[in-house]
């Protein structure tokens, strides 16, 4: 009996997180098959002309809604930006897994040799390394922006993902160095005694070892990647390199946009989060935990 | 054997490059937009590609709010760009600046003349700076007094002409059960929040600066005065109701329960939309109340960097890409307002019978061209963006009774000295 009050407590909560989390997603995919002049119209339910899937259709094939093909309707409301969502999601796997393989080739040595090794200006560059997240990212843009136009770099792919990578970093060292650091010291003694080089210590016995929390940064390095808007938006330059971030925003911030289309766009976009979300995050918050607690 | 073999296809590889001295020449145009309907845009590209042999185009695209941003980003990175989008409160700054260049330098002799006299006065003030024209109208369009024929009809009510008749009608729509009669859009974040003050103020016949760019609002008798007055007399009787955007606008007048508002001439397009609007059809545009009835109107245009201008080639090619866009015979401008219900600052198109048979579903043409006639433009200098941003939090406080009009444009006209006086020193 003590135990009720509590789990009534944790069920309204748990309730109302998934309001908070959850409702958009479910409105969103109402609104995308709900047509814009039940949407607009107060005296008309939200299920009165039933459900149907044309914003999808002109989104994957450019075929326009049924309505707005009709006599005296603004064909202009239809924003053919939300045809470019399904490249953009294709765009922002592509950098976001670069982005991700990058950090762990470059992250995890880093971070093992940080933790592991002492070496000439080891305490200021690493104090350089987690410091630098603070400097705001639009104090960044000009010079970042400038630096890659002068090795041709904006407007590709390339420039992106190096920016990225370049962001995500410092994470990737400060949480795979707390976890490197805490493996016992037994394990690298054992090692040496073995005639391993420094090399050999990391990819065959560190690197096996971490393979949870390698997995887990890289998946916060894939989502800080997946979601970064600002230099996404200045260094792609048309629909060929745009990421689904910025394709969103120009939907989200165009009011001109039918509400109708824009909630299909976003629908389209969450989804490829959603799966991945559901399937990993399990993995991701016990990696970041193990690194965190272990030893 | 295999010599004479190779020779012969070097040979046969010379010819073909020879007979395509074009290859040589091609020139790529990098034309930046912000990215409004990007398959119309490249689909035009196409045409004028097909139309210009050794003239390709690369467009790239930026979202409207960034617009602005990512432009001066790519001037200060010195990134190629030939044609752009300019808008007509960013051109001062960039014709200062030296980023773009008057049409002149890279037209005919006597071609920029031939068209500018077709466009309406306030798209071409838009397009100017310092008596040299620097871009042609992509898209332009007016600010629109609107509201709901059949409200009107159904109470008897004509359709104002004065400030002081929409006062009235207001209060009878009041008097009968209407809460809010009018609905404004008010927010002090949004440039047009100021645009849409300045149109209801040039209806009046108001003029907010002299010739020398001095302030002419704080004087009690300036129409734009007594125009700021009216609003916060408006509001203080309970007439108007608030909406933080034109977007929520829409949704808003469809529901019957207000009758006039003011905002620019593409919202009456979406307020009769068919598609998604349960009273379309009901919306009207009136001509701006007061003496003149004039309105405030913009331009966005096709404009050439300084970087094309400093090169012959890209000169060249950069001006026949701005007079196919919005040079005679009008053809994409007339696109852009058949196909997609843009407005344009090309007069002749009024006139034109596809315009007409497009526009005539959700607008009287006629009364639109009339309004765009007489409508003028604002007051655009390399500081007025600034001076904006600040005077729209004051105007937003005196229109809800939280300033007095007389402090509001007071401290207005004084920034505006100030920012006058320190540019003018740079």
């Amino acid at each position: 009996m003590p135990g009720r009050p509590s789990r009534l407590l944790t069920f309204f909560f748990a309730a109302l997180i998934l309001l908070f989390t959850g409702g958009p997603v479910i409105l969103s995919l109402i609104g995308s098959m709900v047509p814009d002049r039940v949407l607009f119209d107060d005296g008309k339910g939200l299920f009165s002309e039933g459900l149907n899937f044309e914003t999808y259709r002109y989104i994957f094939t450019g075929q326009l809604p049924d309505s707005y093909s009709a006599e005296n309707a603004n064909p202009a409301m239809i924003s053919d930006a939300a045809r470019q969502v399904p490249r953009s999601l294709l765009n922002s796997s592509i950098v976001a897994l670069s982005s991700m393989a990058l950090n762990i080739l470059f992250g995890a040595p880093a971070a093992f040799a940080f933790a592991r090794y002492f070496f000439p200006g080891k305490g200021l560059t690493f104090m350089f390394l987690i410091l630098s997240p603070l400097v705001p990212s639009v104090a960044l843009v000009t010079p970042v922006y400038i630096m890659l136009q002068s090795l041709g770099l904006t407007g590709t792919q390339a420039g992106i993902i190096l920016v990225h990578t370049a962001k995500a970093l410092p994470f990737t060292i400060l949480i795979l160095s707390v976890f490197f650091r805490k493996m016992p010291n037994e394990l690298f003694e054992a090692a040496v005694l073995d005639h391993c080089s420094r090399f050999q210590t990391f990819f065959r016995i560190a690197l096996p070892l971490s393979l949870p929390s390698i997995g887990a940064t890289g998946l916060f390095a894939f989502m800080l990647s997946y979601s970064e808007y600002m230099f996404s938006m200045v260094l792609s330059g048309d629909a060929a390199t745009r990421p689904v971030s910025v394709v969103m925003a120009a939907l989200a911030r165009n009011t001109d946009v039918s509400w109708s289309l824009l909630n299909t766009a976003i629908f389209i976009a969450i989804v490829p989060t959603l799966v991945l979300v559901v399937l990993v995050w399990r993995f991701v918050v016990e990696g970041l935990l193990s690194g965190a607690v272990k030893g | 054997m295999k010599i004479t073999a190779l020779l012969a296809a070097g040979a046969l590889t010379s010819a073909v490059l020879t007979a395509h001295p074009a290859w040589a020449e091609d020139v790529t145009l990098d034309f930046v937009v912000w990215n409004y309907s990007l398959e119309t845009i490249q689909d035009n590209v196409k045409k004028f590609e097909e139309a210009n042999p050794g003239i390709k185009v690369k467009v790239t695209d930026y979202t409207w709010p960034d617009y602005q941003d990512s432009i001066v980003l790519r001037f200060r990175g010195d990134t190629k760009t030939d044609v752009i989008y300019g808008g007509q409160d960013w051109l001062p700054a960039w014709a200062a600046a030296g980023f773009i260049a008057p049409l002149d330098s890279v037209a005919p002799a006597g071609a920029v003349e031939g068209l500018t006299k077709d466009i309406a006065g306030f798209a071409l003030t838009d397009v100017t700076y310092k008596d040299k024209v620097y871009g042609l109208p992509y898209y332009s369009d007016t600010i629109s007094f609107i509201y709901n024929k059949k409200i009107l009809a159904d109470a008897g009510i004509p359709v104002p002409a004065t400030w002081e008749e929409v006062t009235a009608a207001a209060e009878k729509l009041k008097a009968g059960g209407m809460e809010h009669p009018i609905v404004y859009e008010y927010n002090q974040e949004l440039p047009n929040f100021y645009d849409a003050f300045v149109a209801q103020a040039y209806g009046r016949g108001a003029e907010l600066f002299d010739k020398d760019l001095d302030p002419l609002f704080a004087d009690p008798n300036n129409e734009a005065y007594k125009q700021l007055q009216w609003i916060a007399d408006a509001y203080a009787k309970g007439l108007v109701q608030s909406e933080t955007h034109e977007s929520k606008i829409i949704p808003a007048m469809n529901t019957g329960k207000h009758a006039f508002t003011i905002v620019f001439t593409y919202v009456l397009a979406a307020l009769n939309n068919a598609a998604d609007q349960p009273r379309a059809g009901e919306f009207a545009l009136a001509p701006m109340p007061g003496a003149t009835h004039s309105t405030l109107g913009f331009a966005k245009s096709y404009v050439v960097t300084a970087q094309a201008a400093g090169d012959p080639a890209r000169a060249e090619a950069a001006w026949k890409f701005v007079n196919f866009m919005a040079g005679k015979p009008y053809t994409v401008a007339k696109r852009w307002a058949v196909e997609k219900g843009l407005g344009f600052g090309q007069l002749p198109l009024f006139e034109d019978k596809d315009v007409i048979d497009a526009w005539g579903k959700w607008t009287d043409v006629k009364a639109l061209g009339a309004q765009a006639a007489i409508a003028k433009a604002g007051t655009y200098t390399e500081y007025s963006s600034v001076w904006s941003a600040y005077f729209r939090p004051l105007l937003a406080k005196a229109m809800v009774g939280e300033a007095s009009v007389e402090q509001t444009t007071k401290d207005g006209a004084e920034r505006w000295s100030q920012l006058k006086e320190q540019f003018a020193n740079r």
